[in-house]
């Protein structure tokens, strides 16, 4: 039942992914993406769980199957690679900290105001924006809990004001959308399936979804979706003579495999029109797609149905 | 045939060979790859080439036809009356020849900054795909698009 389960849960997984990657919709790419990311590792611990004999979905025609040795393997090993997964992710988080705080300083106010006027025209709350000394293009939302959008100097020098704004409506759609938390998460469970090629896959496209979502939002709020394109493609520019920052579980604008050339096709097309069209009624700034909360529950009834089911195999 | 002085001089904001030679310099060297096919060409030959394009002396043909020979990019040949020209090397010689001697000075005197540059450009398409995206942005923003 095990194996069975561990199969099934891959397949699922890997359409999952396959499913993602061409959805159309970035939500619905975010939302593919984090299943496939969940399945495998939530599907094998329920079933583990129920071959313990502590939580009973088991085969009803097989009262006597084997229990305890296995499953107790099982459980230990998946509780060790989590429990891995975590210590890496919070190292990262303060490895970040530990880079991100030396040198911040608070932007100037006529930023910050900006930032503030496109985070209450969002009903969200202000954000904090700051800003660090260096000839990096930086732009990212950065924190677990209370999120800080942090620009390089560089972004300040080399952007004019309209692709700045287009900037800081982006990364305020991240940080109201708490895509830091999701992110981080997507991260975990890539590191906890022992970064197997599909979790990679899985990982960008939630990535890829997310960047799309908050160009999204940043078009809707400031109407300037060829000025976003010209930040992006800048940053871009520059990232090819000055190596990225390493982000980590931070959301950059030019986050690696997200897609550049895509974004800015994106942004210079129709599509993009429609979503300036769209500013004019005050869309808020904020990105779907993230793991709501029905979706834990989902995803456990799916994990039940699927071991249920491999238990009659 | 006495001692070549290579191209010194390295302009690079100049299109093409421009980047190596004097306007001129480039512009007869160009004729002559033109006609590297003909047995060679003499001053003379350029120089009704050149007229026809703007006013231009023979003698200043001839000095940089001889200039040209002198810095080791074409060969010089007595025949009867005329001294006649041909290329030492062909157009995609003399570029590899002055893109390695510009690297080697480079990494002679910037060798990390030129190493590093030159490995953040292993994907030299990227750029090129950036490039022609920012054209097109900065082409629709003056349009007044925003």
């Amino acid at each position: 039942m095990l194996l069975s389960t561990a199969i099934v849960a891959a397949l699922v997984g890997i359409a999952g992914v396959h499913l993602a990657h061409r959805a159309k919709n970035p939500a619905t790419r975010v939302h593919l993406a984090l299943w496939s990311l969940a399945v495998i590792p939530v599907s094998l611990s329920v079933c583990a769980l129920s071959l313990s004999g502590r939580f009973s979905v088991g085969n009803p025609f097989c009262d006597d199957c084997p229990t305890g040795t296995l499953a107790s393997l099982v459980f230990s090993f998946g509780a060790t690679a989590l429990s891995l997964a975590l210590l890496v992710g919070l190292l990262r988080i303060a490895l970040l900290t530990h880079i991100l705080r030396r040198g911040l300083f608070p932007a100037p106010a006529h930023l910050q105001g900006r930032a503030d006027d496109l985070a209450r025209r969002a009903g969200g709350r202000e954000v904090p924006v700051l800003l660090f000394g260096s000839e990096m293009p930086v732009a990212c939302t950065w924190g677990l809990v209370g999120p800080r959008v942090v620009l390089s100097t560089w972004m300040v020098e080399n952007l004019d004001m309209e692709e700045l704004e287009a900037v800081l409506a982006h990364e305020l759609a991240h940080a109201l959308g708490r895509d830091c938390p999701t992110i981080w998460l997507a991260t975990l469970l890539r590191d906890a399936t022992f970064y197997l090629p599909w979790a990679w896959q899985a990982r960008r496209a939630v990535i890829t979804g997310k960047e799309l979502l908050a160009d999204d939002a940043a078009v809707a709020a400031t109407g300037r979706p060829v000025a976003l394109a010209s930040a992006i493609a800048k940053v871009w520019q520059r990232s090819l003579l000055e190596p990225p920052f390493p982000a980590g579980t931070a959301l950059q604008l030019s986050e690696a495999g997200s897609g550049l050339q895509m974004r800015i096709e994106r942004l210079l097309g129709p599509e993009a029109a429609g979503n300036e069209r769209g500013s004019e009624a005050s869309r808020p700034v904020s990105t779907t797609g993230r793991f709501g909360p029905a979706a834990p529950a989902q995803l456990l009834v799916f994990s039940l149905a699927l071991v249920a089911v491999c238990s009659l195999v | 045939m006495g001692e070549h002085t290579e191209p010194s001089a390295f302009h690079p904001n100049r299109a093409g060979i421009r980047k190596v030679l004097g306007d001129l310099e480039a512009e007869v060297l160009e004729l002559v790859w033109e006609r590297s096919g003909e047995s060679g060409v003499t001053a003379r030959d350029l120089y009704e080439e050149l007229r026809q394009r703007r006013p231009i002396a023979y003698t200043t043909v001839m000095t940089t036809m001889q200039r040209l020979h002198k810095k080791g990019l074409l060969e010089c040949d007595r025949q009867e009356q005329a001294y006649v020209y041909s290329p030492r090397m062909d157009r995609e010689q003399f570029i590899e020849r002055f893109v390695g001697r510009i690297l080697d000075d480079l990494l002679a005197s910037f060798s990390g900054a030129t190493l590093s540059h030159l490995s953040s450009a292993a994907d030299p398409g990227e750029r090129e795909r950036v490039a022609e995206l920012l054209a097109r942005i900065v082409e629709r923003r003056q349009r007044g698009e925003a």
